[in-house]
């Protein structure tokens, strides 16, 4: 099989996954259809660049991610953080049920970087080398983004939580 | 801590999606095919004859190959070779990819090499704009606290796709995409009359009654639209007002002419590009 053909088969078993990637970035469906289409279509067309089809996956990925993210620069309603009045998401402990507030609403505030780090890891369940190579940065970087990230989503952070 | 996943599992996948999945991939394979096709056409008849023979036993080898050729305009005997220029740039602000269209052997070499000059001057400026673009949004980037790794570069994307080919005419359309902040499409329509060697307009093609001809055109298309998509049209919106020298249009393989309004020229962005071929005025 060739690397299209491989690319391919990649799209059309993971389509539902790569849809809930783009979507927890935009949170609309217009949006995240945009994103995959583009996505599937840079993928095919670039194919010929990617040298060795073992890191297909993580190339996919990486251009689905850079596709989400230029999909919520290119949104004109987009608040960055900084414009964020400074405290805004209560610690899920002191919310009662109906004021309880998800990570997946939560990370709508996040930097665009900082999103990707919280989708992957909690939402997709990867490990942080794996988000690394996906987002062509180093361990340190990921592991300092996603701490960025939770700091600023006011959630306390227990060592054992996470396999560091 | 618990990670409530529900509403990350829970998103709701749109039956839009497999036809959405399916429209990339064909549009994906495509462009991909076109990018790498060199069309070579022979005038020499030997050259053409030992040409055929390997041509049909690849046709009969490679499915890839025979899907291909079906692109391949046939131009009788005039000797037309596209070849194309690729260029890639990357550094930490900017990538730039590039597919430049180049004619030649059209017989007439002023001809090839006004248009590949034409093509080329208007390819460096919208690189070099590009260039300047993607350094004033770096500058604007550090200059209000980002820190340059976080920098995501400005891509830009320059490809092309021939219309139609014949004795007659050339016409092919140049795409620039670029991706920053916000997305921008801008398309460059050629259309070249290699007789008189001049860039055709609608006024060439359809003479002095053309904005007539092609406005009511437009509006016979548009008449037969749904409600729906009648919607996407701007309400205040005259075609005819429209229509000038400077319209954007190609020929396709039928030798009908194509006109293209850019998105949000004539209707809501979500209708996109639109075209509407124009019929030819019964006399």
């Amino acid at each position: 099989m060739n690397a299209e053909q491989e690319l391919i088969r990649l799209v059309e078993r993971n389509k539902e996954k790569y849809y809930r990637i783009a979507f927890a970035y935009v949170k609309n469906k217009d949006d995240a259809l945009d994103i995959i289409h583009d996505t599937i279509v840079k993928a095919l067309q670039k194919i010929d660049s990617l040298r060795k089809k073992e890191y297909l996956e993580t190339w996919f990925y990486r251009i689905l991610i850079n596709e989400s993210i230029s999909n919520i620069r290119k949104s004109t309603n987009i608040v960055y953080f900084d414009e964020l009045p400074e405290y805004q998401i209560p610690a899920a402990e002191d919310l009662d049920k109906e004021q309880y507030l998800t990570l997946y609403s939560a990370i709508d505030k996040l930097p665009p970087k900082l999103k990707t780090i919280v989708i992957l890891r909690f939402f997709e369940d990867m490990k942080l080398d794996e988000i690394a190579e996906i987002t062509s940065t180093k361990l340190s970087t990921v592991k300092a983004r996603l701490y960025k990230a939770l700091k600023l989503l006011q959630m306390e952070i227990k060592d054992t939580d996470y396999d560091y | 801590m618990i990670i409530d996943k529900l509403d990350y599992k829970n998103i709701e996948i749109p039956d839009e999606l497999d036809a959405v999945v399916n429209a990339a991939i064909a549009e994906g394979k495509s462009q991909r095919k076109k990018n790498k096709i060199v069309y070579i056409l022979k005038k020499s008849t030997t050259i053409a004859a030992v040409f055929m023979v390997c041509f049909i036993t690849l046709l009969n080898t490679s499915p890839v190959l025979a899907q291909a050729a079906y692109e391949i305009p046939v131009i009788g005997n005039l000797c037309r070779v596209f070849t194309f220029r690729e260029y890639h740039f990357e550094d930490d602000i900017k990538y730039i990819d590039a597919k430049i269209p180049q004619i030649e052997n059209t017989g007439k070499s002023d001809l090839e090499k006004r248009v590949n000059l034409e093509i080329q001057q208007k390819i460096d400026a919208c690189i070099s704009e590009n260039e300047e673009m993607a350094k004033s949004y770096y500058k604007a980037f550090i200059e209000t606290g980002g820190k340059p790794e976080d920098f995501t570069p400005i891509g830009i994307t320059v490809n092309y796709e021939i219309k139609c080919i014949n004795e007659k005419y050339v016409s092919f359309v140049i795409s620039q995409y670029e991706t920053a902040f916000h997305a921008y499409n801008h398309e460059i329509y050629y259309n070249i009359d290699l007789e008189s060697e001049r860039n055709l307009t609608l006024k060439d093609w359809y003479g002095n009654d053309y904005k007539e001809i092609v406005a009511e055109s437009i509006q016979n298309t548009i008449a037969g639209w749904t409600d729906a998509q009648k919607e996407m049209l701007w309400d205040d919106i005259a075609i005819i007002e429209l229509i000038s020298e400077d319209t954007d249009f190609y020929i396709n393989q039928n030798n009908q002419i194509v006109v293209v309004f850019e998105q949000y020229e004539v209707a809501y962005g979500a209708a996109g590009t639109l075209e509407f071929t124009i019929q030819e005025p019964v006399d």
